[in-house]
């Protein structure tokens, strides 16, 4: 199966959520929009699902949490016991700031890995971009027309009226 | 697109909360003066901690609003008015602090000459730590803060002049009083607290207080704006905010409160233990680690989950838990100096403890019914809607502005 994907380039967010909001009454629907910076609350307006990468942030933090405790633990109660201070070997309030650094670290790094890996951007990757602009000031809204029942005339009516400075479709595979 | 400015529904709203808060006022206040001549030293115990609840609630208004103002957030331009609402308290502060002069042989070790004399440390420490300099701090302290407090309120509420005039104004009162204030704070938490262990002192002390004014002073904040909200014209993005800002508050009292118990335990010198040791052993390491789970493990772990941040009945549940534990945590601060080595909490400390939060609420929700349209106010009637792009709501504006 395939389906037809409309791509228009705005110059302004405020022109983008106009036009997402007609794209939205017209029932067609919404697969991404691109934007330089991150727009509060779009993600809701354009229907895309609430990101799993706080999954992977909380996986990541209980992770360092657990290794920083249990090497801490280790070297310098079992493995290599110094006697620093007159301390217990097993101080947990000493352990405390390595354990919270560590913590902040594995949680910080899995998100970043996790949203690579996710996205398909690992090292030695070309970048797939749909268009140059949308990374310095303009803004994109791809869009597929799946169940709305909508000319060809329309479509190029609904761009215009919005304001989109370029427009372009694709036919892509889906499975 | 402008959302309507939070304030009360009508005239009598809260009518009922201040009659209540009224009356359980003026009850503590009686049970305070009769425990002056039944048992003194207790009552003026339970009136420090009770005044230092009361100061920090009031101060954290303005306090909250020159952070909101410098950091240039608007997603609580609408709910300003209740942090304005909370600095009405400020004055009464000042009258207590006035009332708490008098207890100052009652509570504060330096201010016998017994007890100084041949005490080289407090011999040292009497050209700070004498009665007529306490005085005079004390009362420069809330002069300041009153002036501060005056021109971070006044640019808050001010609708007047374009945008950009507007936000000038606001930025520098913030930074005008959180200039004066940061400082004077310090002062004040070493006299009004610290100075009760006199022979010891340490010097994140302040930033350990003013993260416990910050914390509870957005707790209370939290409660009053959902307590106003009857027309749920608060958005869940903007309690979400509320509750994230409460969790990284929670946390930053949590760190400071660590930082200083880590370099102690470390340390490990005679001069800096016996506060920890006086406040870990028994009834204290108790209240220590219920202050610890209600400041600040509890609402992190809670408020991590963003269904409990956005939602209203959620969240007003942890700020009532971390007001709770923010007495607490007074408790522990001034406690064991005062009270020996175990908790005394009998009618006499608990009425003025009591007192000065009810004090706080029924000034904190006068001053919201103020804000009623139709009821007798200022200049505050004339602002009715505030433009500002929330979260979520404002998209439809966005676009079409």
């Amino acid at each position: 199966m395939s389906r037809r994907v409309h791509l228009a380039l705005f110059t302004s967010e405020a022109k983008l959520l106009a036009a997402l909001h007609s794209c939205r009454d017209k029932g067609l629907t919404i697969l991404d929009v691109r934007s330089p910076y991150p727009i509060h609350g779009v993600d809701e307006l354009a229907g895309i699902p609430r990101s799993r990468l706080p999954n992977a942030c909380l996986i990541g933090g209980v992770v360092g949490l657990s290794l920083a405790l249990w090497f801490q633990y280790w070297t310098s109660s079992i493995d290599w016991p110094i006697d620093v201070g007159g301390k217990p070997w097993n101080s947990l309030p000493a352990f405390a700031p390595v354990a919270f650094e560590l913590t902040i670290l594995f949680a910080g790094l899995s998100v970043i890995f996790g949203l690579l890996f996710r996205s398909k951007l690992l090292p030695g990757c070309r970048g797939r971009i749909s268009d140059p602009r949308v990374t310095d000031d303009c803004f994109e809204l791809a869009v597929t027309r799946a169940n709305a029942a909508l000319s060809d005339a329309a479509m190029a009516d609904l761009w215009r009226d919005s304001g989109a400075i370029d427009t372009s479709e694709f036919v892509e595979d889906i499975r | 697109m402008s959302i309507p400015v939070l304030r009360a529904p009508d005239t009598k709203w809260g009518a009922s909360a201040v009659h209540a808060l009224s009356v359980t006022a003026t009850v503590c206040a009686l049970i305070f003066v009769i425990g002056l001549f039944a048992e003194p030293q207790r009552a003026w115990s339970g009136f420090l901690i009770g005044f230092h609840a009361l100061v920090g609630l009031a101060v954290a208004g303005p306090m909250g609003l020159a952070f909101f103002h410098l950091s240039g957030g608007k997603w609580a331009r609408s709910l300003e008015a209740v942090p304005r609402a909370m600095a009405a308290a400020l004055p009464a502060a000042a009258a207590l602090g006035v009332v708490l002069v008098f207890g100052v042989h009652s509570l504060f070790e330096w201010s016998h000459a017994s007890a100084v004399e041949g005490d080289a440390i407090l011999e040292a420490k009497s050209a700070y730590l004498n009665v007529p300099f306490f005085t005079v701090r004390l009362v420069a302290f809330f002069v300041l803060w009153y002036v501060g407090a005056r021109a971070v309120l006044r640019a808050s509420s001010e609708a007047t002049g374009d945008a950009a005039d507007q936000k000038r104004r606001r930025l520098r009162a913030a930074a005008f009083f959180l200039f004066l204030f940061a400082p004077t704070w310090s002062l004040a938490s070493i006299d009004w607290l610290q100075s009760l262990d006199p022979h010891w002192f340490s010097a994140i002390y302040a930033l350990i207080t003013i993260s416990g004014v910050a914390v509870a002073g957005l707790a209370a904040c939290i409660i009053l704006i959902a307590a106003v909200d009857t027309r749920d014209q608060v958005t869940e993005a903007q309690y979400g905010d509320l509750g994230a800002l409460l969790l990284s508050f929670a946390l930053f009292w949590g760190y400071i409160w660590y930082c200083q118990y880590l370099l102690i335990w470390y340390t490990n010198l005679p001069e800096e233990t016996p506060w920890y040791i006086a406040r870990l052993a028994g009834d204290w390491g108790l209240l220590t680690k219920v202050a610890c789970v209600l400041c600040s493990a509890l609402p992190f772990v809670l408020l991590l989950f963003r269904k409990l941040r956005r939602s209203r009945r959620a969240l007003v549940r942890i700020a009532a838990l971390v007001l709770v534990g923010r007495l607490v945590d007074l408790l522990v601060l001034a406690g064991p100096p005062l009270m020996g080595a175990s908790a005394r909490l009998g009618l006499w400390e608990l009425a003025p403890i009591a007192g000065s939060v009810a004090l706080f609420f029924l000034l904190a929700i006068r001053a919201l019914r103020r804000t009623a349209v139709g009821a007798r106010s200022g200049a505050e009637t004339a602002q009715h809607v505030v433009t500002h792009s929330a979260p979520a709501t404002s998209l439809a504006g966005t676009a079409s502005r």
